[in-house]
């Protein structure tokens, strides 16, 4: 079965402007203190909830966005960046560990919030929600055909 | 045991062309070239009704209904369109050739009459997504070879909200088309490119 976490990830590690601007800084667990330096700009994804899906083989999780900086400023260019992927109004095959995803859509859910990263003094973030659709089942072709 | 397989769940907004009618379709795999005209920004969801409703016969000797016909038959596209330029609002209302850029003094002026007129435009349309085949992330269109512009379309300007156009595109029958496609078609790419 696809982590649809995974899934994400990669479906934001493969859109460029997001990339630069983290520095391809994208994981489920912030790294300062650990490889990354402090501060950084770089983007957390955790799972947060969401709705359950019965019958259909796809994952629907909701998710909180974490776009970190060492100011506001910085935090904010994540954040558009990852407003410019949430534009996005087609599917998408991305590679995963367990075979080809299908992200359907991610669209953010709410609106940003500037808050202070308790973790880790002198990183600013901004906080917003999210929604995601992933295909569990792994693709038998990619998007490109392969 | 899979109850679906992940590319015919079909999931994306698709995109709006118009041109004359008796325009060249493009390929489903070519993005729509001039004399096509991409309609711009809509808002929320776009959809497809296949209307026409059956009626049913029942005889004396049944209590079940014994035929079913249709006798009448409708593909309608319903979307709301938020870039009003002139010229897209006029090729919904009626024609862009009616939008004027008048030969006044600086600055320069465009005028559009507000007029739908007694007989309306007819238009070919691409109903297109990057995504929208069922057999993998490929593109696919609904192409409606002739049609009109149909609803009486209310732009709502306020403070709190977004004028748009309320567009329903409502299918006429093309008799240059194979019997089958009068109304028009479905196309998607079905299989990998070699």
């Amino acid at each position: 079965m696809i982590d649809a976490l995974e899934a994400l990830i990669e479906h934001l590690y493969s859109d460029a402007d997001l990339n630069a601007v983290t520095e391809g800084r994208i994981a489920p667990r912030h790294k300062y203190g650990d490889g990354w330096p402090i501060p950084c700009q770089a983007l957390q994804v955790q799972y947060d909830g969401g709705d359950a899906e019965s019958y259909l083989e796809w994952q629907r999780p909701r998710i909180e966005f974490r776009c970190y900086g060492g100011t506001f400023a910085e935090a904010s260019a994540v954040y558009r960046a990852l407003v410019a992927v949430s534009r996005r109004a087609q599917r998408r095959v991305v590679e995963t560990s367990a075979g080809k995803a299908l992200v359907y859509w991610m669209n953010l859910t709410s609106g940003a919030s500037f808050l202070q990263e308790p973790d880790v003094r002198d990183v600013y973030m901004v906080l917003v929600y999210g929604e995601l659709a992933v295909a569990e089942n792994a693709c038998c072709i990619g998007g490109d055909g392969s | 045991m899979a109850h679906s397989t992940p590319f015919d769940q079909l999931t994306g907004t698709l995109d709006v062309y118009i041109a004359p009618v008796g325009s060249t379709v493009p390929g489903v795999t070519e993005t729509p070239a001039s004399p096509w005209v991409y309609m711009g920004e809509t808002d929320g969801e776009q959809s497809l009704q296949h209307a026409g409703a059956l009626t049913y016969f029942w005889d004396n000797e049944h209590q079940g209904p014994r035929k079913a016909v249709r006798p009448e038959e409708d593909v309608v596209i319903s979307f709301t369109l938020v870039a009003l330029t002139l010229e897209k609002y006029a090729r919904v209302l009626h024609d862009v050739a009616n939008v004027e850029t008048d030969t006044v003094a600086n600055p320069d002026t465009k005028t559009m009459p507000l007029q739908r007129g007694f007989v309306p435009t007819g238009y070919a349309l691409l109903f297109r997504g990057e995504a929208l085949s069922p057999y993998g992330a490929w593109p696919g269109m609904y192409v409606i070879p002739r049609g009109v512009f149909d609803a009486e379309p209310q732009p709502t300007f306020a403070k709190d909200g977004r004028a748009g156009l309320e567009c329903e595109f409502h299918a006429l029958v093309d008799a240059n088309q194979e019997e089958a496609e009068e109304l028009g078609w479905l196309v998607v790419q079905a299989a990998a490119a070699t």
